[in-house]
C-alpha cells in the first residue's frame, strides 16, 4: 500500500471529519443564533451615528448614581447591597421567641444542620447564582463571626461532610430531581458524634433546617423520609432532623431554629425542641449580615409572614388537585394518541377551592365555626386524626405574623367611608423597650348574605386591603399613620348574578391587628363574640370599625379605560363542558364541599377540539393579506430615537414606523431571546434581564469610552468588546428570596427593590426584565414559591405596586411574570387548571392587577399553563379581554419559553395563529422568529390579512417597549441601524469553504493514487 | 478464517476496531440518553452503525478501496456527536446556567459522555487511516 495514499487517506479523513463538525455545527449555531450571540457578546446590528445636534444631550435615561462610569458603579453596587441587607433585616420574622432566647446574650455558639455549610442561598430559577466560591456575598459564619459570635469550628468543619443542601436528589425513575425534600441531613451517629464536639460553645445551638426550591418542580406531597420508606411531606420534620434536634435539644440550654426556606414548614413539632424560630427564607448574596443582627439583637425583627404556617402542609383545600398531587385527566391515553403527545394535554387540576387560597380558607372557616354556620367544625377538611375541624388544630402561624424584641400598642383613630377609598388612621406606640419598626396591616370583611348565597358569590371572611409601617419607634415613641384602602378591593366578584363586580349591601368590618387572625377576633369582638363562641382569644372590638354599604353593581360595573367587565372565563370552568363535574369548595357548606378526593373526568370530543390547540378561525371581516402586506417597505424617514416621545396611543405614527421594514422582517418583531433580534431598520439587537431576585444581566464599563456603552468609530462600529483587557464588569445582585422582601410590608423597600434592580439592568442595557413574580403561592408546595410574593393575591397586587412603579422610571420596564395562573412547577407546561371565574378575578388576577393596570410596567411574561384546555398565551379572554380592553394595559406581552418552532401546528406551545390572533406579541426564546415566520407564511397561504394586523400590532407594542427604554440612550434623531453579519457565521462559511476545498483535495488525491497504484 | 484474518490484521487495523467498539458503546449509551428523556435522532443511530458496518467490513475486506472506505467511520462518528450534541443543547444550557428552561439538566452528563466518547472513536479511526491495516 502506498505511503502516500495511508497520508491522502488520513487527510481527508480528518478534513471531512472536520467538514461534518462544521456542516452540521452551522445548522446548530444558526438555529441558536440569538444564544450563541449573547454569550459571545456579539452584536448583529450597527447603529450608524450621522450627527449630533448642537447641545443634544442623548442621555435620556439617567441613572440617579450620576453618570454611568466606574465611580458611580460603585455607588450602585453599595446600594444594591444595602437594600440587600435591608430586606432580610426587615423581612426575617421571629415566629416563636420563648423567654426572650433572642436576641442571644452570650455569643460562643454551635451550628448544626447541614445547610448551616452549605445554605440555600437562593432557588434554582433565573437570575445571577450565588455559591460557596462567591467571593463577594455575606456567608453564614462570616456574616456571624462579623456580629461578634464565637463559632464552634470543630462541629462546622465536620458538617462539611454531610451532602450539600442544594442538591437535588433522584426519586429514581425517571430522573426528576426531588427538590426541597426533608431527607439528606446527618443522622443520628454523626450528631451524637458533634456532641462531643461541644466544648464550651454552649450559649446556645443554632440550628439551620433547609428546604430547596426550584422551577420546573414542586416539592413533594409525598416525600421520601430518611429511612427510604415511609412518606411524609417535604415540609414535615424528616427523621434525621428529628433527631439532630432531639440531641440538641438535650445537650443545650437555649436551641435557635432558623428556617432557611422559601416555602412554609410545619412548625409545630419544631417547637418541641426549640426556644426560638426564625424565618430567613432564602437570604441571597447579604441576606446572612440581617440574620446575624437580628440574632444578635443588632438589628429588631419586624418581618411578617405573608403565609399561611398550617400545622399540617396538606391541609390546604388546593392540594388533593394539584401539585404533585396533579390528576391525569381518565382518558389521557386516548388524548395522547388523538392529538399527540407533544400537545402536552394529559394533566387537569380542578381548583375546587375556588377564592380559598391560604388564609382566606383557614380564617374564613374559623368565622364560621365561631359562628356556628357553613358546618364548619365537621371532619371534612380537618387534621389527620382530628373529628372536628377546629382553627387551634389547624394553624401554626398566621399570615401577617411576626414577633418583636419590644412590644407596641396600635389604636385605631379614625376610619373615614369616602366615595373610592376608606381612610384609616392608626396610632402606634412603643410600649416596650428596645426600639423597634412596627406595621399597621389594615384588614376588611365584606358581608356574606343572602343575595351571596344564592348567586354563590364567596366571601373570604377577611382580607388585606392595606399596609404600612411605621419607622424606628424608640422605646415610649409613637406615630400616627394613615392609609387609603381603595374601595375596589372591597367588591366581589359576581358571575352569576350580576355578571361583574360588586359591593355587597350590609355591614362591613375594617379592622386593624398584629396578623389575619387577630384582626378577625377584633371583628368578631364587635359582633359581641367572646372565647365562650369558641374564639381562640378575645378580640378588642375597638380595633375594628363597622359601616354600612348598600348593594351596588354600578360602581365597578365599567373598567377604567371604559370597558364593561363581565364573565370572560366561562369556559375555564369544568361544569361548562361537563356538568355537575366538579364541586367548588364553599363557606355555605364545608362539610360537602371540602374536596376529599381528586377531581378528574374524561375529557370529552369537544374538549378535545381544544386541547390540540387548533382553534384559529379567520374572520369575516378579515383584510386581504396583499391590501395589508403590500403596505411595508414604505420609508417614513422614521427613527427609533424619534419615536421615544410618541405615545403608543398615536397609531397612526406609529404603523408609519412600522411598515418602514419589509413583510419578511416582522417576524423579528416576534422574536425575543435573551439578545433579541435587530428588527431592520426600526431597532438594534438587544438584551433583556430575567429574574425576581437577581436579573442576570453584567454591567459593562469599557476602559476607552469609561462608560457602559463601547467606544465606536467615525462609522458607529464598536471599538470595544467585553473581553478586552481593563474591561470592569458587575453581575446583578442576588437579593433576598421575595416572600422575605414582601415580608418586610415596606413599601420603601419594594420601591428600593424595583429602582436598584432596574438600574442595574439600565446600567446593563437591558430592555425589561422579567421579574415581580405574582403568581400566588397556592399550596405551600410551590417549587418557585421563592419567586412569587404571597398566598394573597390582594398582597401581591399591592405589594408589586412600589416596585414596578420604582423600576420603570430607570429607563428598564418591568415585566412581571407569569401571568397568570402559574401556581405550580409540577406539569406546568400544559397542565389544564379549572376555575370559576370569581377565583380567577380575585385571585391570580388580582395577583397581577397591581402590577399591571396600576403601576403600568411595560411588558410582561405569560404563563405556561392552559387556562381551562386553552394555553395561557393563546387565552383571547386573559390577553385582550381584560388585559387590553378592561385594564387599559398597553405594554408588550411575552409567552414564557417557547423556544424555535420546528414544525407548525405540532406541540402545544407551537399553534403561532392562535397566539397572536389572542393577543400575545412575542415569543420567548425564538431568537429567529420560527412562530411569527410560521403565521406569516400561514396568513399568505390563506389571504388572512388579519394576522398580518394583529403582527403590526405586536411590532407596535414592542417597538414602543424598546423606543421608552435605555436602548435609546446615546441615539440621536438621525441615527440608523444596519444589520451585521456576526463574525461567528462568517468563521463557519469560511471553515465550510476552506474544509470543503481541501477535503476535495485530499480524496481526490486519494482516488488518483489508487487508480495509479 | 476468523482467526487467520486477525492474524493479518495490524496495530492500525485494531485502532479502528477500538474506535468501533468505542462507537458501540456510545450508541448504548445514547439509547440509556434517550430512555431517560433525551431527544431522539434517527441520525446519530445510522450514522454511529454505518460507522462500525463500515469497520467490520474492513475486516474481511482492505484492498484497494480499504483506504477510502476507512476515510467514512471518523465522518459518521464525528457527525453523529454533533447530532448528539444538537438535540442537548437544551441540556447543556440548562447544566451550564444551573436553570431550568431549555432541556433536562440532568442528561447534560450524557451528552458529553457521548461527544467525548464519538470524539475517541473518531480520533481512533483516523489513525488507523493513517497506517497499515493488514500484514504485507
Amino acid at each position: 500500500m502506498s505511503k502516500r495514499a495511508k497520508l491522502w487517506s488520513g487527510l481527508t479523513a480528518i478534513t471531512a471529519s472536520l467538514l461534518g463538525v462544521v456542516v452540521v455545527g452551522t445548522g446548530i449555531a444558526n438555529s441558536y443564533a440569538d444564544v450563541i450571540n449573547d454569550a459571545l457578546n456579539v452584536q448583529t446590528s450597527q447603529t450608524i451615528h450621522k450627527e449630533n445636534a448642537e447641545n443634544e444631550d442623548t442621555v435620556y435615561f439617567k441613572s440617579s448614581f450620576g453618570e454611568f462610569n466606574a465611580a458611580n458603579l460603585e455607588k450602585l453596587k453599595q446600594a444594591t447591597k444595602e437594600q440587600a441587607m435591608n430586606e432580610m433585616r426587615e423581612g426575617a420574622a421571629l415566629l416563636y421567641n420563648e423567654k426572650q432566647a433572642l436576641p442571644l446574650k452570650g455569643k460562643k455558639v454551635s451550628l448544626f444542620g447541614r445547610a448551616t455549610y452549605t445554605p440555600v442561598y437562593q432557588g434554582s430559577s433565573a437570575g445571577n447564582k450565588i455559591n460557596a466560591k462567591t467571593a463577594e456575598k455575606s456567608d453564614y459564619k462570616g456574616a456571624l463571626e462579623k456580629e461578634g459570635f464565637q463559632v464552634n469550628e470543630t462541629i462546622y468543619n465536620a458538617l462539611a461532610t454531610l451532602p450539600d443542601a442544594n442538591t437535588k436528589g433522584d426519586n429514581g425513575s425517571n430522573g426528576n430531581r426531588v427538590v426541597g425534600s426533608g431527607a439528606g441531613e446527618g443522622d443520628k451517629a454523626f450528631y451524637e458524634a458533634r456532641m462531643n464536639e461541644v466544648g464550651d460553645y454552649t450559649d446556645a445551638a443554632i440550628v439551620m433546617l433547609s428546604r430547596t426550591g426550584a422551577e420546573g418542580t414542586d416539592l413533594k406531597m409525598d416525600d421520601i423520609d430518611d429511612d427510604g420508606v415511609s412518606t411524609l411531606s417535604a415540609l414535615a420534620l424528616h427523621q434525621n432532623e428529628r433527631e439532630m434536634l432531639k440531641l440538641v435539644r438535650e445537650k443545650f440550654g437555649k436551641v435557635i431554629v432558623l428556617l432557611n426556606s422559601a416555602n412554609q414548614m410545619e412548625v409545630e413539632e419544631i417547637k418541641e425542641y426549640a426556644d426560638a424560630i426564625l424565618y430567613i427564607g432564602f437570604p441571597g448574596q447579604y441576606g446572612f449580615t440581617g440574620v446575624a443582627e437580628i440574632l444578635s439583637g443588632k438589628v429588631n425583627p419586624s418581618g411578617h409572614i405573608v403565609d399561611t404556617y398550617a400545622v399540617d402542609s396538606l391541609s390546604a383545600p388546593a392540594c388533593v388537585n394539584s401539585g404533585t398531587r396533579t390528576p391525569t385527566f381518565t382518558n389521557a391515553d386516548e388524548i395522547n394518541e388523538k392529538i399527540g403527545s407533544a400537545e402536552n394535554a394529559s394533566w387537569i387540576s380542578f381548583q375546587a377551592e375556588s377564592i380559598y387560597l391560604g388564609y382566606r380558607y383557614y380564617e374564613t372557616r374559623y368565622e364560621d365555626s365561631v359562628l356556628k354556620q357553613g358546618n364548619a367544625t365537621a371532619s371534612a377538611g380537618a387534621r389527620a386524626g382530628q373529628s372536628a375541624w377546629s382553627y387551634a388544630n389547624e394553624v401554626s402561624y398566621p399570615f401577617g405574623y411576626g414577633l418583636s424584641y419590644t412590644s407596641f400598642e396600635q389604636k385605631l383613630d379614625k376610619v373615614e367611608v369616602r366615595d373610592d377609598t376608606v381612610e384609616v388612621t392608626v396610632t402606634v406606640k412603643n410600649t416596650g423597650s428596645v426600639p423597634g419598626k412596627s406595621v399597621v396591616q389594615v384588614y376588611a370583611q365584606t358581608p356574606y348574605g343572602d343575595y351571596e348565597k344564592k348567586n354563590k358569590v364567596e366571601k373570604s371572611a377577611i382580607e388585606i386591603v392595606d399596609f404600612t409601617k411605621t419607622k424606628e419607634l424608640a422605646a415610649g415613641a409613637s406615630e400616627t399613620v394613615t392609609v387609603s384602602v381603595d374601595k375596589y378591593l372591597l367588591a366581589s366578584y359576581d358571575s352569576i348574578g350580576e355578571k361583574g363586580y360588586i359591593l355587597s349591601g350590609g355591614d362591613y368590618y375594617i379592622s386593624i391587628g398584629d396578623d389575619v387572625h387577630d384582626a378577625l377576633n377584633n371583628m368578631l369582638a364587635a359582633k359581641g363574640k367572646k372565647t365562650s363562641d369558641g374564639m381562640t382569644a378575645s378580640g378588642n372590638a375597638d380595633k375594628a370599625y363597622k359601616f354600612t354599604q348598600s348593594f351596588d353593581a354600578n360602581k365597578y360595573r365599567m373598567s377604567t379605560s371604559g370597558v364593561r367587565v363581565t364573565n370572560q372565563f366561562t369556559d375555564c370552568d369544568l361544569n361548562t363542558w361537563i356538568e355537575g363535574a366538579g364541586t367548588y369548595l364553599s363557606r355555605s357548606d364545608w362539610k360537602n364541599t371540602y374536596p376529599v378526593s381528586q377531581t378528574t373526568v374524561r375529557a370529552t370530543d369537544e374538549m378535545l377540539d381544544y386541547l390540540d390547540g387548533d382553534t384559529y378561525v379567520k374572520p369575516a371581516d378579515a383584510p386581504s393579506y396583499d391590501s395589508v402586506a403590500s403596505q411595508f417597505g414604505k420609508d417614513s424617514g422614521l427613527t427609533l430615537a424619534m419615536m421615544k416621545d410618541v405615545p403608543i396611543t398615536d397609531k397612526a405614527m406609529w404603523r408609519k414606523f412600522i411598515l418602514q421594514i419589509s413583510i419578511d422582517e416582522l417576524p423579528f418583531a416576534t422574536a425575543e431571546g435573551f439578545t433579541c433580534p435587530a428588527v431592520g431598520i426600526l431597532s438594534p439587537a438587544f438584551k433583556v434581564a430575567d429574574g425576581c431576585d437577581s436579573n442576570m444581566g453584567t454591567v459593562y464599563i469599557y476602559p476607552k469610552s469609561g462608560t457602559t456603552k463601547p467606544a465606536k468609530d467615525a462609522d458607529g462600529k464598536d471599538l470595544e468588546t467585553t473581553k478586552d483587557e481593563g474591561v470592569i464588569q458587575y453581575k446583578g445582585l442576588r437579593y433576598c428570596s421575595k416572600p422575605i422582601l414582601t415580608g418586610t410590608f415596606n413599601r420603601e423597600l419594594y420601591a428600593g427593590r424595583g429602582k436598584l434592580m432596574g438600574e442595574e439592568s439600565t446600567w446593563a442595557n437591558l430592555m425589561e426584565n422579567y421579574n415581580t413574580g405574582a403568581d400566588l403561592h397556592r399550596t405551600p408546595f410551590g417549587g418557585r414559591s421563592f419567586e412569587y410574593m404571597s398566598e394573597c393575591p390582594t398582597m401581591s397586587y399591592l405589594a408589586s405596586i412600589p416596585e414596578v412603579e420604582a423600576m420603570e422610571k430607570t429607563g428598564t420596564h418591568a415585566a412581571p411574570k407569569h401571568f397568570c395562573g402559574n401556581d405550580q412547577e409540577t406539569h406546568r407546561e400544559g397542565v389544564c387548571t379549572f376555575f370559576n371565574e370569581q377565583a380567577m378575578r380575585q385571585g391570580a388576577l388580582r395577583a397581577f392587577e397591581g402590577a399591571l393596570k396600576v403601576a403600568k410596567a411595560g411588558g410582561l411574561m405569560q404563563s405556561f399553563e392552559r387556562l381551562g384546555c386553552t394555553w395561557a398565551s393563546a387565552s383571547y379572554a386573559m390577553n385582550t379581554a381584560v388585559l387590553r380592553k378592561e385594564w387599559g394595559w398597553t405594554g408588550n406581552i411575552v409567552t414564557d419559553a417557547a423556544s424555535s418552532m420546528k414544525e407548525m401546528n405540532v406541540g402545544y406551545k407551537h399553534h403561532p395563529c392562535e397566539v397572536i390572533a389572542a393577543g400575545t406579541e412575542q415569543f420567548c426564546l425564538d431568537g429567529k422568529g420560527t412562530h411569527g415566520k410560521g403565521v406569516l407564511e400561514y396568513a399568505k397561504n390563506t389571504d388572512d390579512g388579519y394576522l398580518v394586523e394583529c403582527m403590526i400590532n405586536a411590532a407596535i407594542s414592542w417597538e414602543y417597549a424598546i423606543a421608552t427604554s435605555v436602548l435609546v440612550n446615546g441615539m440621536s434623531a438621525s441615527d440608523i441601524i444596519v444589520p451585521v453579519t456576526p463574525w461567528w457565521s462568517i468563521a463557519l462559511t469560511a471553515a465550510t469553504v476552506t474544509l470543503s476545498v481541501l477535503t476535495a483535495a485530499a480524496f481526490v488525491l486519494l482516488i488518483v493514487d489508487k487508480v495509479k497504484g | 478464517m476468523f482467526l487467520n484474518q486477525c492474524k493479518k490484521k495490524t496495530v492500525g487495523y485494531w485502532f479502528a476496531c477500538a474506535g468501533a467498539l468505542l462507537a458501540l458503546v456510545s450508541l448504548i449509551v445514547y439509547f440509556v440518553y434517550t430512555g431517560k428523556g433525551g431527544s431522539l435522532n434517527g441520525g446519530v443511530i445510522a450514522c454511529i452503525i454505518l460507522g462500525i458496518a463500515i469497520a467490520a467490513v474492513l475486516f474481511f475486506y482492505d484492498g484497494k478501496a480499504g483506504d477510502i472506505l476507512a476515510v467514512f467511520p471518523p465522518i459518521l462518528y464525528m457527525v453523529a456527536m454533533m447530532l448528539s450534541i444538537e438535540g442537548g443543547v437544551g441540556n447543556i444550557a440548562d447544566d451550564v446556567n444551573d436553570i431550568v428552561m431549555f432541556g433536562i439538566k440532568e442528561l447534560a452528563v450524557f451528552n458529553y459522555a457521548l461527544a467525548g466518547m464519538l470524539v475517541g472513536s473518531s480520533i481512533l479511526s483516523i489513525v488507523s487511516c493513517f497506517v497499515t491495516r493488514e500484514k504485507e
